[in-house]
């Protein structure tokens, strides 16, 4: 894949005069939810659009190659193929943005995903320099990502170094970035801003800024392990930095949103949010990711009332 | 499974392009409550029941698709004096009937509103072309607290009060219902009975609220409605003396032309027009400003009084925001308001749609600025570039969703441009640098100021010729609660009389000095005090102050228009510097006034003895005279505003401010105590920060005179006092008729059983009447001295401070706390 972002050299003038005003945003995040809404037949096109921008997740200690097989199973059939027949969808079509895993199950997934030959059409990311706190030596963060992109990770989460950014040392994040950028290599990298920890809202913005320079395909939120994860509140301010990234530079930077997204109702706000604060084409999977595992779950649930009418009980949705 | 749902193949086309269908509110349950109404006809609401009166009707319809929605009675003359008549004798046991019970009540109608939310916010969306959205995040909730807030308002006020009797209630059709609750709610806790005169073009929430008042267990006849669709209404109901107050919610000019109708009686209570303006500074988060803009500008489909109209953008950002603002406009979606994608709506109003194209096409054709719109509503949100600041569009207030775009280069220079108006109603701060935004709150001479937030209708208090309305608190309270200094009678005049009586007030009488007196006992020089210095009066004319024995005593200037003008304009320009001096040097200067006229005491003393005091009489009008300094000196440092509740996370301050120049009219103190009168008025205004113009008593303003010669040694400033005598009425004609004057005190004269003579009730229906122009604030006060029996009287010395002050609200939310 090629890396929609080059990134740019560092300027100061990015990250100096942040004001943002938490209260206005909040307000504006509110809104999401009640200015536009989508039902039915639009509701389910929504629902079919936020599943191919799931990155499906399992990020946990005791993830072993029968669960992350399982996972590729999903990603590759996220909805009952007799329920995307009967509203006109080629099962075949319709597969979820990527697998997500820690660096040592990428070979997993990778193989799974290899051995019915979807290892092209779903991109195995992993996440990596020392997930979720980066709380590593440089050397070690760097050397992760070279090992899961041989592995055949074409997609590399990185967590950014919140020491730095607490510290406002945008240069010696944006210095690290860079190296991993350039480790990376073809791989897309997705940096991992950790917004709990950032302390401001100002951060927030700086660090997406940061990221962006040093040449990120993707800004995502949070590690879903920080007690604050993915909210429409600081989605908006990284979706506001991506807007001015772009009028300063004409690069189009992704963004992913994840942690504790759980519900279709949500999937469709957070693609309402992209579509009205920024345009149509970052409402595809090009430049749009739900990091997400348990949100499939209910798109599914809710398909399968459209198409038959009625709730489905647990079992029926395996 | 079942079978193929034919929508399906729209699913695809949709998955591959996000798009969004209109999503309609329903409104079949609003349809059947409406046939539940005699088919559709709404006839008066009187005394608990819907009159059936087989009256003419008139129309309203759905803005949208202009389907007819109901029809209205046009009530005549008879049933208007039926409703007054029904809310006059209801008033007289819902007045009687205890504070909780009428609380218990109020508080059904908020449970009511919840119960039946939904349908009520199709009912006034429906009807008025507002987004159901709005309707229901902005309004009907708003509605509820506000319902809520009275319900519970008892410890609020002192017990022992008297409702001011019955209250005629207008609405408007920018936020029908939320304008009429915020008055009804008040004016129901507080005993008033109601006349509720919904907007001829938005009548349909008004009605509904009736059945809510009906079902919350309102006795009958305490709130009555009627319909008119002929703008006469608003003459016939407001020149009833059964009427005893007046709220109007509308266009200045009706409220002018209300004012020319009352009783000068009648209590009025305007919210007006008056649009508010932004201002977006260098330190501001450009993209909250932005969707402020939007939902600020589209408040109401820019047809709310309150509506977000120009925008100020500091130059060295000017690029920036508008880059964002049109990006942003470009997103909206216009249509069907009750359709729940859509971000406006339709105005309702056929004229003001004919203004909104006429007004853009003079601004373009004639003043060459610059108009992008957006959408393809018939009135599409309107960005105006270079605008010329004296051009209709800015002069007067058109509604519509339009945005007049103006740079500015300086934080000075905005205040400049915020306060360049003749409305005071509001102005939106954008900057997140506390320090701009304290200053600049303190300086913009507005009711309202919304600091990084969005002007809605609550927290609100509107100025200068947007009205004179609070929308929030105690304050709001007191406006239905009678004042004891209220209660004079006056004949009801018809039309002509009272025009006749106006054009006639306060002609010339010859001057009293002629023929010249000899043997004056006073041969000292009295002259007006004007800006600090003692002055002829232009007229070079004087008149001649007699002893009560009818011995000439001495010579006053007898003064006219010029020296009002003079006066006036002294007043003006000490007034900016007086009111920014702290709270402390001012008590300081009260105090050393005090200081210095107790040293004089035997001075003042003997004058006073020589206009036939007693000695012991004239030390104890000394002694209250310096008393009532002290007193307001102690208080300039104390009584500057307090802190309102907020649903909002933050403060919503109410700050305590000066009116401006204060023209005070003394009456006649046949028994003494003209000193004390003109002291306790004149130090009661100027301790708050207001500058006086004084009249003393006509008859006996020699000792008032005197107080120059302590004003000058006491470091009191050039211009905050202007003393200046003449003939009663004529300089109260000039005065009221002065457009600088924000106050009129007018002290009348009653006689031996309190009635007033035929002069005073002219003097009072012509500055009541005469207030209309630049609707100023009027203060009619019996001329006998309020005193308790030990000395002041605290009650009203309190009234005289609320009449010296105005309140501005700051709404300063607050936050930056998001995460760890």
């Amino acid at each position: 894949m090629e890396s929609h972002n080059p990134g740019i050299e560092f300027d100061e003038s990015y990250v100096n005069n942040v004001n943002l005003n938490l209260t206005a945003i909040k307000k504006r995040a509110a809104e999401f939810a009640t200015r536009r809404t989508v039902k039915k037949d639009y509701q389910v096109a929504w629902l079919l659009r936020a599943v191919t921008c799931i990155d499906l997740t399992t990020l946990a200690g005791d993830d072993t190659p029968s669960n992350v097989q399982k996972l590729c199973f999903k990603a590759a059939n996220p909805i009952r193929a007799d329920l995307l027949k009967q509203i006109g969808f080629n099962p075949k079509e319709l597969t979820c943005g990527a697998v997500c895993v820690y660096p040592s199950r990428v070979a997993d997934a990778y193989g799974t995903l290899s051995s019915f030959k979807m290892n092209d059409k779903i991109p195995v990311a992993a996440v990596a320099t020392g997930f979720p706190s980066g709380q590593y030596h440089l050397e070690t963060r760097l050397k992760e990502i070279k090992l899961a992109v041989a592995d055949g990770a074409s997609e590399i989460d990185i967590v950014i170094n919140r020491t730095a950014a607490l510290q406002g040392d945008w240069k010696l994040l944006f210095d690290e970035l860079k190296q991993m950028k350039e480790s990376c290599g073809k791989a897309h990298m997705k940096a991992i801003l950790a917004v709990g920890e950032l302390g401001s809202l100002e951060n927030v913005y700086k660090a997406s800024m940061v990221a962006m320079m040093a040449g990120s395909d993707f800004i995502k939120t949070s590690t879903g392990k920080e007690g604050v994860n993915a909210t429409l509140v600081n989605a908006l301010v990284m979706v506001r930095a991506l807007r001015d990234y772009y009028y300063a530079t004409g690069y189009k930077v992704g963004f992913k949103p994840a942690g504790g997204i759980r519900t279709a109702k949500d999937a469709c706000v957070w693609l309402s949010l992209m579509k009205e604060e920024l345009d149509e084409e970052w409402t595809t999977n090009k430049f749009f990711r739900l990091g997400a595992s348990a949100l499939l779950g209910d798109i599914e649930r809710q398909v399968y009332h459209y198409v038959t009418g009625r709730y489905a009980a647990a079992n029926e949705l395996p | 499974m079942s079978a193929l749902n034919p929508s399906v193949s729209n699913i695809k086309k949709v998955f591959d392009h996000l798009s969004y269908e209109p999503v309609l509110d329903s409104d079949s349950a609003l349809k059947s409550w409406i046939e539940l109404h005699n088919n559709g006809t709404f006839g008066p609401f009187i005394n608990g029941q819907y009159q059936n009166k087989d009256l003419p009707t008139f129309q309203i319809k759905n803005p949208f698709n202009q389907n007819l929605l109901a029809k209205f009675s046009n009530c005549d003359k008879t049933v208007i004096n039926e409703a007054i008549e029904s809310c006059v004798q209801s008033a007289q046991t819902w007045s009687k009937t205890p504070q909780t019970e009428r609380e218990r009540i109020v508080y059904n109608m908020a449970r009511n509103v919840q119960k039946h939310l939904n349908i009520l916010v199709s009912c006034e969306s429906i009807s008025s072309g507002r987004t159901s959205r709005e309707v229901k995040d902005l309004d009907v909730t708003q509605v509820i607290k506000t319902l809520y807030y009275y319900a519970g308002s008892s410890s609020l006020l002192a017990e022992g009060y008297t409702p001011v009797g019955t209250v005629g209630i207008f609405g408007y059709f920018d936020s029908s219902l939320l304008s009429l609750v915020n008055k009804l709610a008040p004016a129901l806790v507080t005993g008033n009975s109601v006349l509720i005169v919904p907007h001829k073009l938005t009548p349909l929430s008004a009605v509904m609220l009736m059945d809510i008042c009906t079902q919350s267990g309102l006795p009958n006849g305490v709130v009555n409605l009627i319909t008119s669709d002929n703008d006469e209404i608003y003459n016939l109901i407001c020149s009833d003396p059964r009427i005893n107050c007046v709220c109007f919610d509308g266009k200045t000019s009706t409220a002018q032309n209300i004012l020319t109708t009352v009783s000068p009686k009648t209590r009025t209570l305007f919210s007006l027009e008056g649009k508010t303006s932004m201002v977006i500074y260098d330190s501001a988060d450009l993209d909250s400003a932005v969707e402020t803009i939007v939902d600020g500008s589209l408040y109401s489909n820019g047809q709310h009084r309150y509506s977000l109209n120009k925008l100020f953008i500091q130059e060295n950002i000017y690029q920036k925001v508008l880059k964002r603002l049109e990006t942003r406009f470009s997103k909206l979606n216009s249509g069907n308001h009750m359709d729940k994608c859509n971000d406006i709506g339709q105005l309702i109003n056929q004229n003001d749609i004919e203004n909104f194209k006429q007004a853009l096409s003079i601004q373009t054709n004639e003043f060459g600025a610059q108009n992008k719109q957006f959408t393809n509503s018939i009135t599409p949100p309107t960005i105006i570039e270079n605008v010329t600041l004296n051009s209709q569009v800015n002069l007067n207030e058109i509604n519509g969703p339009y945005l007049m775009v103006i740079p500015f280069r300086t934080v000075k220079e905005s205040v400049e441009l915020v306060n360049n108006s003749r409305y005071g109603s509001g102005v939106c701060l954008y900057s997140q640098n506390i320090s701009l935004v304290m200053e600049v709150s303190y300086l913009v001479n507005v009711g309202t100021v919304w600091v990084n937030s969005i002007p809605l209708e609550r927290g609100v208090q509107t100025r200068k010729q947007s009205g004179d309305y609070c929308i929030s608190g105690l304050r709001c309270l007191k406006m239905f609660i009678k004042n004891k200094w209220d209660d004079f009678e006056v004949e009801k005049r018809d039309r002509d009389e009272v025009l006749r009586g106006v054009k006639s007030f306060g002609s010339l009488s010859p001057t009293s000095a002629l023929p010249l007196p000899t043997n004056l006992s006073e041969e000292k020089t009295y002259k007006n005090y004007i800006g600090g210095k003692q002055q002829r009066p232009d007229t070079q004319s004087s008149r001649l102050i007699s002893l009560p024995n009818g011995e000439p005593y001495c010579l006053v200037p007898d003064s006219s228009r010029k020296d009002i003008r003079n006066a006036v304009e002294s007043a003006h320009s000490a007034f900016n510097s007086w009111w920014k001096r702290s709270n402390f040097n001012k008590s300081q200067i009260l105090y050393y006034f005090g200081e210095n006229l107790r040293s004089r005491s035997k001075q003042f003393v003997d004058k006073l003895r020589l206009f036939g005091q007693s000695q012991e009489e004239a030390e104890k009008e000394l002694n209250l005279c310096l008393n009532v300094i002290n007193y307001y000196a102690g208080l300039c440092d104390k009584n500057i505003g307090k802190l309102n509740d907020t649903t909002e996370y933050g403060y919503l301050m109410e700050i305590s401010e000066p009116l401006g120049v204060i023209a005070i009219v003394c009456g006649n103190y046949e028994n003494g105590f003209s000193l004390f009168n003109f002291v306790q008025f004149l130090v009661g205004a100027i301790s708050h920060g207001n500058s006086v113009i004084i009249i003393p008593d006509e008859k006996n303003p020699v000792a008032c005179f005197d107080l120059y010669e302590v004003f000058d040694t006491s470091d009191m400033p050039g211009g905050v006092v202007n003393i200046v005598t003449g003939n009663k009425h004529h300089l109260t004609k000039y005065l009221t008729e002065h457009q600088q004057v924000a106050s009129v005190w007018y002290l009348y004269d009653q006689n031996k059983d309190y009635q007033l003579g035929k002069n005073e009730q002219d003097a009072l229906q012509f500055v009541k009447y005469t207030s209309s122009f630049s609707l100023k604030k009027t203060w009619f006060i019996p001329s006998i001295s309020q005193l308790s029996s030990n000395g002041l009287n605290r009650e009203f010395l309190n009234e005289i401070s609320v009449n010296s002050t105005q309140c501005k609200y700051v709404h300063l939310p607050m936050g930056i706390i998001f995460a760890n």
